[in-house]
């Protein structure tokens, strides 16, 4: 079984779909070089228009793999964000629309993948948080940036900082969502994806690259940011209690932060 | 591996040599190919700290293949398109930026030829140890442009870039190359390998860990600046200066009348 199953349910659509649905299809390091992998190959790939990216079971991604966590040595995590940075600025970058079919749950860096995608389209029943900050960290993999330029700066920060979920319909109000998908919603993701696959795809890549060019301050510098941030975020013990909290049956909501 | 590439391991030092010594070490698609797997190898086993590069036969490399028989990467010009050209040029660039991007030091050892393309290489690399009879060249004739100078702009500034790009067939010396901060340091005719050799164990005695914070540090610094973003609008650069009609006179030069008949009547004045 692969973490990310490739196929192409049509012509010039290539479907990632993240694998790992007993874990809610949550990034560990086999998933992110997968991905990495996956974006790289893609540049190259002729037969391949537009990617689709979709989870398997009930979630899209739940983000980073709280498991993983808390024993992370900030140098660690530092290398850790570098997969992300490659995914992130390899979705950017990549001459050709990346579609975010969110299926269900996309919290945390789920949720900073599908805004690193081009479009966004959703199932009715899918949800979307910036989890992060009740794990003591921040967001990562392009939040503080993607989030923003997308939603604006007041309303991202709300999310952000909240940390609360907001429903498919809020996402397509706000704007981060591009359409609710109603019926078999992989056949209706495929469907959406093929119409944009028949459109010519050098104008369409370019547009796409340079458009995401222009609205940039610097993604490369929010990343850079997130790094450091996260990096001395992942040694604090109020992390290191947040996860504690999450491996115990109080849960993440028994969690004190004692701010250091 | 490719028999045009040659690698070897000695301590945590591992030696990356490009063999093609007859052709005076052309980088050819295979060439570059073997290269690339080579320094995501060494890149990714951690019983390595610092990766050597040099050329075997007294030359670093002449750049990319040029020639006709197209056994290599063309520059002559968009022969198969401005995009396909472009695509070309991107991925040559991002193939470099590979070399930035390892997770440790990596050492250019430069005697002989360094030209074209093979100096992106040297840019990208972390330390560059060059030969002081060493030569930095830049193409012979006009075949394209913004591609080569803006990379060596980052170590010896705007103006001796631009001359260097401006005129045809310019170059510098090593020890010109390390004066102006293009090279580390310039070491006696054959004994760049030997130098970098010692330089690598030196650095290896630092933790690998630590070695690729440091460099990651310093890289980031460079790419904010604009540095990996204007290194690979290179590509863009070159790709549309080869549809220059100036360029396209040179490259029918060539076709013509052959590489070498082409940079005699280019230096005599005569013109392509």
């Amino acid at each position: 079984m692969n973490v990310l199953e490739i196929d192409r349910p049509a012509v010039g659509v290539i479907r990632w779909t993240l694998n790992r649905p007993d874990q809610l299809n949550a990034l560990n390091a086999e998933l992110r070089a997968s991905l990495v992998h996956a974006v790289e190959a893609a540049e190259g790939d002729k037969e391949a228009r537009v990617i689709l990216l979709t989870g398997q079971g009930r979630a899209f991604c739940a983000g980073g793999d709280v498991n993983q966590m808390g024993t992370r040595a900030p140098v660690e995590t530092m290398q850790v964000l570098q997969f992300g940075r490659r995914i992130v600025e390899g979705l950017s970058m990549l001459q050709k629309p990346v579609i975010a079919a969110v299926n269900g749950i996309a919290s945390g860096a789920g949720f900073n993948l599908a805004l690193a995608a081009d479009l966004v389209v959703a199932h009715p029943a899918a949800w979307f948080q910036q989890s992060f900050v009740r794990l003591g960290l921040m967001p990562d993999m392009g939040g503080t940036y993607l989030l923003s330029r997308s939603i604006g700066l007041a309303r991202a920060k709300e999310a952000l900082i909240t940390a609360r979920r907001f429903s498919a319909a809020e996402g397509v109000e706000l704007g981060f969502v591009s359409r609710i998908l109603d019926g078999d919603f992989a056949v209706a993701a495929v469907t959406y994806a093929t119409a944009i696959a028949e459109s010519a795809p050098l104008g369409v890549g370019l547009t796409k690259w340079l458009t995401n060019r222009g609205v940039e301050g610097s993604l490369a510098e929010a990343l850079d940011r997130e790094a450091l941030g996260q990096a001395l975020l992942s040694g604090t013990r109020d992390h290191a209690s947040a996860v504690a909290s999450f491996k115990s049956k109080a849960g993440l909501d028994g969690t004190h932060f004692e701010g250091a | 591996m490719s028999e045009n590439l040659l690698t070897e391991v000695r301590g945590s030092v591992a030696h990356v040599i490009f063999n093609r010594p007859e052709k005076l070490n052309a980088l050819s698609f295979g060439l570059l190919e073997a290269f690339e797997q080579a320094i995501a190898d060494f890149g990714a086993d951690d019983s390595v700290s610092v990766i050597v590069i040099s050329g075997a036969g007294g030359n670093f490399s002449v750049g990319y293949d040029v020639s006709p028989s197209g056994e290599g990467y063309t520059d002559l010009g968009a022969e198969s398109g401005i995009w396909s050209d472009w695509e070309s040029l991107r991925q040559s660039n991002q193939r470099w930026l590979k070399v930035w991007d390892t997770p440790k030091p990596v050492i250019s050892a430069i005697e002989g030829h360094c030209m074209g393309g093979a100096t992106q290489l040297s840019v990208c690399s972390d330390i560059t140890i060059v030969s002081s009879t060493a030569r930095i060249g830049w193409p012979s004739v006009p075949l394209g442009g913004g591609l080569l100078s803006p990379p060596s702009a980052w170590l010896i500034g705007p103006k001796k870039a631009k001359e260097l790009s401006f005129i045809a067939g310019s170059g510098m010396s090593g020890e010109e190359a390390a004066r102006r901060g293009w090279a580390n340091e310039a070491v006696a005719e054959g004994t760049a390998v030997d130098c970098a050799q010692e330089l690598a164990a030196r650095i290896a005695q630092t933790p690998l860990d630590l070695l690729r914070l440091k460099k990651m540090a310093l890289n980031r610094q460079y790419d904010l600046q604009g540095f990996r973003e204007t290194f690979l609008m290179g590509a863009e650069w070159d790709a549309i200066a080869h549809t220059a009609l100036g360029a396209q006179r040179t490259v029918a030069s060539v076709h013509e009348r052959g590489l070498k008949e082409t940079i005699r009547r280019f230096k005599s004045g005569e013109g392509v």
